[in-house]
Order: C-alpha cells, then sequence, then structure tokens
C-alpha cells in the first residue's frame, strides 16, 4: 500500500466457523474480520480502538501472525508474514514482539522474571553467551524502570503495573522494530496506567520502535498514538490522524463512542444522542451500512450501498455517505 | 463458633492428607523392609505348621501350606507397589504424551486419540485386563503390562484437558509470538503447569492398580507361585473361610490400607495444588 | 432522620499473616434521592465498604462502628434481619453480570425469585412483575426474553436484568459496585443513564462504587475518595471536580489521559502526570498519613495521622497541608 511502511495491511479478513447448533443445521460463521487495509510508517504509533466484537483483537493476532488470515496480507518489512516459511517467519519474530492485556495471564507464574524476560531471546537468538544473555534481560529490567535483581522473582510478586513492565521489558529485549500493544494498560488503575503509558512513550523517543495500539479507551489511545482507526464490526470506518479525529469525527460512530465517553468536563450534560445496543452479529452478504441500524442519520440509501473507506478531509479517511 | 469449624476443616484437610501420607508410608516401608528381612521365608513351605494361630512366632499365623503369613504380607507388600509403580509410569509416560500431542497438534490427531481412548473406555478396566492376560497367558509382567494399558487413556484424557487449559492461557500466546515452537512450549510451559494434576492422578491410578493386580492374582491371572501377592493370598483363604477366616482379612486389611493410602494422599495434595481451595481459607 | 448514616466503619480481615485493616473511619450520611460515589484505585477499600453496607462481608472480617440504616445498626443486626433486608430494602449490582447471575436459570424466573421471596408472590404475578421490571430497565422484548438464559444476552442486557432484580422490590439503597466497567462505553453510557433516571423516579438513594472519575461526574451528587482504606476527601461532586483538595485527588485527575489536545498528534506526546511509588500494603501501613510517601508535598509533619479539614460546604479532605501550596 504505502511504500517503505513498516506494516502493511491488505485486504485482512478472518471467518470462524463455530461448532453446529444441531446436527444437519450449517455451521455458522462469524466474521471477525472483514477486510482491513492501513499501513504503519515506522516509528509512528498507530492505534485501534473498538468495543468488544469489533475485530481488534483478532487483528492483533493476525499482525503477530499467531493465527491465519482467510484472505489477505500482513507484511513487515515488506515480507508477507504468511508467505513465509516456518523457519523464515520465526526468524522475522525478532522484528515484531507483542504485549498482552492481562499483566497476571500473559507471564507463565512458574517462570522466574529473569527467565520470561529472556524468552524472546531464547527462541530467537539461542546461541547467546549465559552473559550476553544476563546483561540484555538487566538492560530491558532498567529500561522499563524495574531493578537488575527483579529477574530472580517469580511474577506474583509483583503488582499489576510491574507486571505489564515486565510484559514490555520481554517485548524490548529482541530490540523489534514493531511492539503490537493489545489493551496494554486496560487492567492497570489510573495512576499506575498514567506510569506505563509514559513509559511506553519513553521507550518510543529513545529506540525509536513503532507501536500498533489496540484499546477500548479513546482517551488511552488518543494520548500515545498519532494515527488512529476506529474499528466497527470487523472494518475500520473511520482514520486519520488522532488529533484531527477526536477533534473532528466525521463517521457518527466514532461520534458515538466518544459521546459516550464519561467526562470530567461535561457534568450533567444535555441528553446525548443514544445509540441503541448491538444486537445480532452483522450479516456480510447484507449489501448495507453496517451500522445503519444504530445510526441516527440512516436513510435508504444506507440500506442498499455499504459506504466504502474514502478520503473525506486532509489525511482522513471515514466509511459513511453523510461524511 | 467459626474457628472450631475451621478447626475441623483444617483437621479433614490435613488430618486426612496426614493419615493417607502414614498409611502409604506404611506400605512403602514394608516392601522396603521385606528386601532385607521377613520373620520367616515368604515362600518356604511347612506343611506340618499349617494353620497355626497367631503367637509370637508367627505374628499373623501360616497358611494351608504352613508358611509365615506376615512375610507373605510383607513381600506381597513389594509385589503390589512394584506392579503398581512400573505400570503407572509406564501409563503417565505414554499416556501423557499422547495427551500432550493431542493438545499441542489438536484437529484431526486429537480426534482421532480421543475416539481411541473412547474405545478404550468402553471396556472395563479389569475386564480388559484379563482379556489381554488371557490372550498373553499369567504372570507378573503381564499383568502389568494389561494394568499399564487400561491406563493409558486415562492419563492422555487427563493431560489433554488440563493441556488444553493451558494452551488457552495468554503466556502460551506470548511464548508463541517470542518465537518457540510447539515442542518447545509444550516440554516449557505446558508440562510443569500440569504436573500436579498429574501427580494426583498418578496417585490415584496407583490405588486402583493395586486393587486390579489383586483383582488378577485372585483370578489367578498375577504373579505366579511362589511369590506371594495379596491378591492370591486372598483367593487361598477363601477356600478355608469357614474354618480360619483371619486369613482372608490379613491380606483384604492390607489392600484396603493401601489403596486408602493412596486415595487420601491423591485428595490430600491436590487440595494442596489447588491455589483456589488455599486463598478461600 | 437520614435513611443511611455510616459512622466510624473500621473493617479488619483476619488473615494467615494476623489481622488487616482494610477500611478505617469511613463515614457518610445518605438520604432518598441522593447518589454517593466511592472513588479510589484497586485496594483502597472501596469494595470492603460496600460489602459493609449490603452485611456481606467475608466471615474472617471484624467490624467496628455503626451503619445506620432508618436509625437500625446493620453492623448488630443477624444474618436473619440481614437476609430480610438484603434484596428488599437494600439492593446490589456487581460488576460482572455474568457470574452474578444464574446460568441454568431463565432472567425471568430469576427476577421472579426475588419478589416471591420478598413479596409473598404467586409464581405468576411474580412473572409479571419481572415481565414489567424488564420492561422498565430497557431490556428489548421483554416479554420474550423471560424464558431467555443469561447466556443467551449480551452483557449489557445482563447488567440490565441484575438492575431489574435488584430493583424488584423498590429499594431504599441500591449500591452498585463498578456497574459498567466490563461493558462498552457506548452500552456505559446508556446503563449509568437508566441508572440515573430509576434513582429519580423511584426515590432511591444509590452509592455508587467506582474506579473512573468521569462515571462519578456523570451521575453522583456526592464523591467520596477513598485511599488505603480512609475517606481521603469528600463533598459535593461540582465543588471537588472545581477545587480537588488532597493531593491524592489532584493526582487521580492529572494521571487521566483526556481529549485535551494533548496527545502526540499535537507535537511530542506530553507525558501524564504519575503518582510515583504503588498503594501501601496494608499489612505494614506507612506511620501518619499514609498517601505521604506518594505525595509530592509531603513534610516532616505528614508521619503524623492527619486532620480532617473542611474546604468549604460539607466538602473536607484529610490531610496536613490542604492550601499550603498552589
Amino acid at each position: 500500500m504505502t511504500e517503505g511502511a513498516l506494516l502493511t495491511v491488505t485486504g485482512l479478513a478472518r471467518r470462524f466457523t463455530m461448532p453446529r447448533r444441531h446436527l444437519l443445521a450449517p455451521a455458522p460463521v462469524v466474521h471477525a474480520l472483514n477486510g482491513v487495509d492501513f499501513a504503519i510508517p515506522r516509528g509512528s504509533s498507530f492505534g485501534i480502538v473498538g468495543e468488544s466484537g469489533c475485530g481488534k483483537s483478532t487483528l492483533a493476532r493476525l499482525v503477530m501472525a499467531l493465527d491465519r488470515p482467510s484472505a489477505g496480507s500482513v507484511a513487515l518489512l515488506g515480507r508477507d508474514l504468511f508467505g513465509l516459511g516456518s523457519g523464515e517467519l520465526m526468524a522475522m519474530r525478532r522484528h515484531f514482539q507483542i504485549v498482552f492485556q492481562d499483566p497476571f495471564g500473559s507471564l507463565d507464574p512458574r517462570f522466574k522474571v529473569g527467565r520470561v524476560i529472556a524468552e524472546p531471546l531464547d527462541a530467537l537468538e539461542p546461541h547467546a553467551t549465559r552473559a550476553e544473555r544476563r546483561e540484555r534481560v538487566v538492560q530491558s529490567l532498567v529500561d522499563v524502570g524495574l531493578k537488575p535483581d527483579d529477574s530472580d522473582k517469580y511474577p506474583h510478586e509483583f503488582s499489576g503495573g510491574q507486571r505489564q513492565r515486565i510484559a514490555i521489558a520481554r517485548a524490548l529485549i529482541v530490540r523489534p522494530d514493531l511492539i503490537v500493544a493489545d489493551e496494554p494498560v486496560s487492567a492497570l488503575d489510573v495512576s499506575v496506567q498514567a506510569q506505563v503509558l509514559n513509559l511506553m512513550l519513553d521507550l518510543q523517543e529513545r529506540h525509536g520502535v513503532t507501536y500498533m495500539l489496540i484499546s477500548h479507551d479513546l482517551a488511552v489511545v488518543e494520548h500515545v498514538t498519532d494515527t488512529i482507526a476506529v474499528m466497527y464490526l470487523g472494518r475500520i470506518v473511520e482514520q486519520g490522524p488522532a488529533a484531527q479525529v477526536f477533534a473532528r469525527p466525521l463517521h457518527p460512530y466514532t461520534l458515538a463512542l466518544l459521546d459516550a465517553v464519561p467526562s470530567i468536563e461535561r457534568r450533567h450534560r444535555t441528553r446525548r444522542q443514544r445509540i441503541p445496543e448491538l444486537g445480532a452479529s452483522h450479516d456480510p452478504g447484507d449489501p448495507g451500512c453496517p451500522f445503519r441500524a444504530r445510526c441516527p442519520r440512516a436513510e435508504a440509501r444506507c440500506a442498499d450501498e455499504r459506504p466504502l473507506l474514502r478520503p473525506v478531509a486532509e489525511g482522513q479517511l471515514a466509511a459513511c455517505h453523510f461524511a | 463458633m467459626s474457628t472450631a469449624v475451621v478447626s475441623i476443616g483444617r483437621f479433614f484437610r490435613y488430618g486426612n492428607f496426614a493419615i493417607g501420607i502414614a498409611l502409604t508410608g506404611l506400605v512403602g516401608l514394608t516392601a522396603l523392609v521385606s528386601f532385607f528381612w521377613t520373620p520367616h521365608s515368604a515362600i518356604l513351605i511347612d506343611v506340618a505348621a499349617k494353620f497355626r494361630p497367631m503367637s509370637a512366632q508367627h505374628w499373623f499365623g501360616t497358611d494351608h501350606f504352613g508358611r509365615d503369613v506376615f512375610s507373605m504380607i510383607m513381600v506381597g507388600a513389594r509385589n503390589s507397589i512394584a506392579v503398581g509403580v512400573v505400570a503407572v509410569s509406564a501409563s503417565v509416560t505414554f499416556g501423557t504424551a499422547l495427551g500432550l500431542l493431542a493438545s499441542a497438534r489438536r484437529g484431526w490427531i486429537e480426534e482421532l486419540l480421543m475416539r481411541m481412548s473412547d474405545l478404550a473406555f468402553a471396556f472395563p478396566a479389569v475386564l480388559t485386563a484379563i482379556m489381554i492376560t488371557a490372550l498373553w497367558g499369567p504372570g507378573a509382567i503381564n499383568a502389568i503390562l494389561a494394568i499399564a494399558i487400561f491406563n493409558v487413556p486415562v492419563f492422555a484424557r487427563v493431560t489433554r484437558g488440563a493441556a488444553n487449559a493451558i494452551w488457552a492461557r495468554e503466556y502460551i500466546l506470548a511464548a508463541r509470538a517470542a518465537g518457540k515452537g510447539g515442542l518447545r512450549i509444550t516440554v516449557e510451559h505446558v508440562l510443569p503447569n500440569i504436573l500436579n494434576v498429574l501427580i494426583v492422578q498418578a496417585t490415584i491410578q496407583f490405588a486402583l492398580a493395586i486393587l486390579a493386580e489383586a483383582g488378577l492374582s485372585y483370578l489367578g491371572l498375577g504373579a505366579q507361585p511362589p511369590y506371594p501377592s495379596w491378591g492370591r493370598m486372598l483367593r487361598d483363604a477363601q477356600s478355608y473361610l469357614f474354618e480360619v477366616p483371619e486369613q482372608a482379612i490379613y491380606p483384604g486389611v492390607a489392600i484396603a490400607i493401601a489403596v486408602l493410602g493412596l486415595n487420601l494422599l491423591g485428595d490430600g495434595l491436590r487440595d494442596a495444588f489447588d491455589p483456589r481451595l488455599v486463598r478461600k481459607r | 432522620m437520614t435513611l443511611l448514616a455510616v459512622e466510624g466503619l473500621n473493617v479488619t480481615l483476619a488473615t494467615d499473616a494476623g489481622p488487616v485493616a482494610v477500611v478505617h473511619d469511613v463515614g457518610f450520611t445518605l438520604d432518598r434521592r441522593e447518589t454517593l460515589g466511592i472513588v479510589g484505585e484497586s485496594g483502597c477499600g472501596k469494595t470492603m465498604t460496600a460489602l459493609a453496607l449490603m452485611g456481606l462481608l467475608p466471615e474472617a472480617a471484624r467490624t467496628a462502628g455503626r451503619i445506620l440504616f432508618d436509625g437500625e445498626d446493620l453492623l448488630a443486626a443477624d444474618e436473619a434481619r440481614l437476609c430480610s433486608l438484603r434484596g428488599d430494602r437494600l439492593a446490589m449490582i456487581f460488576q460482572e453480570p455474568t457470574t452474578a447471575l444464574n446460568p441454568v436459570h431463565t432472567v425471568g424466573h430469576q427476577v421472579a425469585e426475588v419478589l416471591m421471596l420478598h413479596r409473598d408472590m404467586a409464581e405468576t404475578a411474580a412473572l409479571a412483575e419481572a415481565r414489567r421490571l424488564l420492561d422498565m430497565v430497557g431490556l428489548p422484548r421483554a416479554a420474550e426474553r423471560l424464558a431467555a438464559y443469561p447466556h443467551q444476552l449480551s452483557g449489557g442486557q445482563r447488567q440490565r436484568v441484575m438492575i431489574a432484580m435488584a430493583l424488584a422490590c423498590k429499594p431504599d439503597i441500591l449500591v452498585a459496585d463498578e456497574p459498567t466497567t466490563a461493558l462498552d462505553v457506548t452500552v456505559q453510557a446508556q446503563i449509568l443513564d437508566l441508572i440515573g433516571e430509576l434513582v429519580r423516579e423511584l426515590g432511591m438513594a444509590l452509592v455508587l462504587i467506582t474506579h473512573d472519575l468521569g462515571v462519578v461526574g456523570q451521575v453522583t451528587d456526592r464523591v467520596a475518595v477513598m485511599y488505603a482504606g480512609r475517606v481521603v476527601e469528600s463533598g459535593p461532586t461540582e465543588a471537588i471536580f472545581a477545587k480537588r483538595a488532597h493531593p491524592y485527588t489532584q493526582g487521580l485527575f492529572k494521571a487521566r489521559p483526556s481529549h485535551a489536545g494533548q496527545g502526540r498528534a499535537a507535537g511530542t506526546a506530553a507525558r501524564l502526570a504519575t503518582i510515583p511509588g504503588l498503594v501501601p500494603d496494608p499489612r505494614s501501613p506507612p506511620p501518619g498519613c499514609a498517601f505521604a510517601p506518594r505525595c509530592p508535598h509531603a513534610i516532616e509533619i505528614c508521619r503524623r495521622p492527619p486532620p480532617l479539614v473542611a474546604i468549604g460546604e460539607s466538602h473536607d479532605a484529610l490531610c496536613h497541608r490542604v492550601g499550603e501550596w498552589t
């Protein structure tokens, strides 16, 4: 898509076949991802926002090549991850790492912290000497603001915020180009959230790492990223520079999302426009706009023609007929 | 009030565990000692001295061949434990390997292995063992093989269930993202995290194996004379049940002690390994 | 007489390592149609306070102080009395509607059960009332959904069912512990609106426990900010949002990323203000002010227990140095 981008995602789709309801019924198919395109330039931060079920975690797994897409491609440094042999893919993994949401579930309770952090190193650079390995573990710990002798402790001896630092240290140890962060702070308390977000920003300045940040929290995404994509039912419905999208959302869903965030500043606000709760999942054979059932602006046209993601303002894309 | 409830609860938790350890230890110790010392020979026949009652010389009396029953019980413990250890080790090894494979590969391999274990489960375990020994002939080795074989699907199933739960954890995803392959993840992450489940299951299967061995020996399909085994002692005593009933009681109690001890031990270990129970108290 | 008056509430948990004090000297009053928000981070004692109100503290907990509900001390009441109050005059909504509903009963049955238990209603009458309640909480197609099982509903719909159950007997006090934390923002907005409306219509008093200052701002009249088991600042929501007196409250507000144009797009991303360090271990609390080790304004005097200082009309803060810095 974009020349020289670090990560290019093209036409990415993922369908899951669910268990049959009964023996003779056709197996239901869930379209978690319905054709997603974007590119992330090196050194930038790309945010993905959406509510549960919008496909953002599926997207994270596909970008990390932890799952195979039904269609489309993910190219990192110009190489299609799904066109690689398993050995080549493993070698590529030093270029991209991930930080998960749950600071308790993402660290093996039986591994000491040093071993947790060294895991990518052990897998990707098995020839590193003991001294080298030790040195890099310490370097990674110090990078994320932990102490070198923390490496001999077990994960349960740390708080949630510290454990998320450990997870970041693990991702950082192979000096990846891209770190995918899937809801990295949503399990943390507000004051700890701020510490971890600041750490992520510091690390980007120091090491030039590129982030793909996935979150349901609009404020978090706005704070950390320069470009954001808003996802709805497996598609990007709006994309653009973060500040611009937040200041002037062009898709009605983005508007509803922003409007729904409880805000300190807008107390006793006037009655918001309410969007009804999400009903049944969208039928991909449906020709219309997937958001129209909940959209306050929907017209006849929205039922017949699906709006495509198109440029509507300087650098800003939206998938709405009225944008 | 609640303090009393807690201490009674504690007793059932730790007290049972302690009894389990004590009983299992007793059986183990008896078997160990029998290698170096028994009051009399356990195989030496002295028909003249048959059916002696309990005495200072023969603690549990003598059987219909005049053998010292206490010595036979001691050596029988050795037999039961040997059969249990070998059979369970073999079935743990194979069953766990199959379960781990099924869990790591999923798809048709998992389906095939689990349907095969369904098939094995469809036959009662002891019946399978009898079938096998009937085919291959009676004897200690074949009894071990038979018991091992019907335990393999048990471990395959338990392993697969526990391993599937571990594979769903995020740290497995993290390990994959770090670049580790399936085998390495299985060895480094999955196996250590399901070890507690396997130990508990092995303890319980050990008890079942001892019971199965006694059953096979009782039917004459286990260890062959002159080596004493609890099951065969029970069968021999059966013929004289009305004349010398205590002869049936000794091996019966020995089997009960071993099985009860291992079951209590297994329960205790399960509680000890279950972090949810620990946290609740 | 006020509907609810909590006076000097202390909760101590017996643990293997000895008693641990998790709630210290918490006090507040609440009247009908009033809403109180209790805000704080995990481990600050807010959930323990809520459970104490409901008489649902774990068995290992010891309490001191009084919780006067219509003049009756709930801490002194026996379990039978509490049982007859809970679900009837005191109701609670939990964070996780998935685990709080029984998966093997239909939602209609679960709502009706409350009515059959506390109002001695016959089953048909109770089911009819359940339908009305589910309608009231905005569950779409409520009549059909009576026969639905919890797993057939979405998270937001399950939370609506929980609310219907809580409201079945028109309670005097509704305690909501993080009622929207597990929900998406658009759903959260609807549930918060719903709770707010119902409190006004039914004349209930609401205690809303949350970590989210935005949620507090949206719904409540009064706020109590808790830290390490104590209320460190309390007062009218407007007053606290306008003038945050306690350094911890200030820290919480500043640590929130907000759409204030300070994001990366505005150039190099500004760092968020953080509260350094960690919440103190309740087993070994620091001497004096519990926040002092993390407080940017702490001085020598903060090693002594801080006084409750009046900031404005019914607005207090637990701090030695209120107003001594800008």
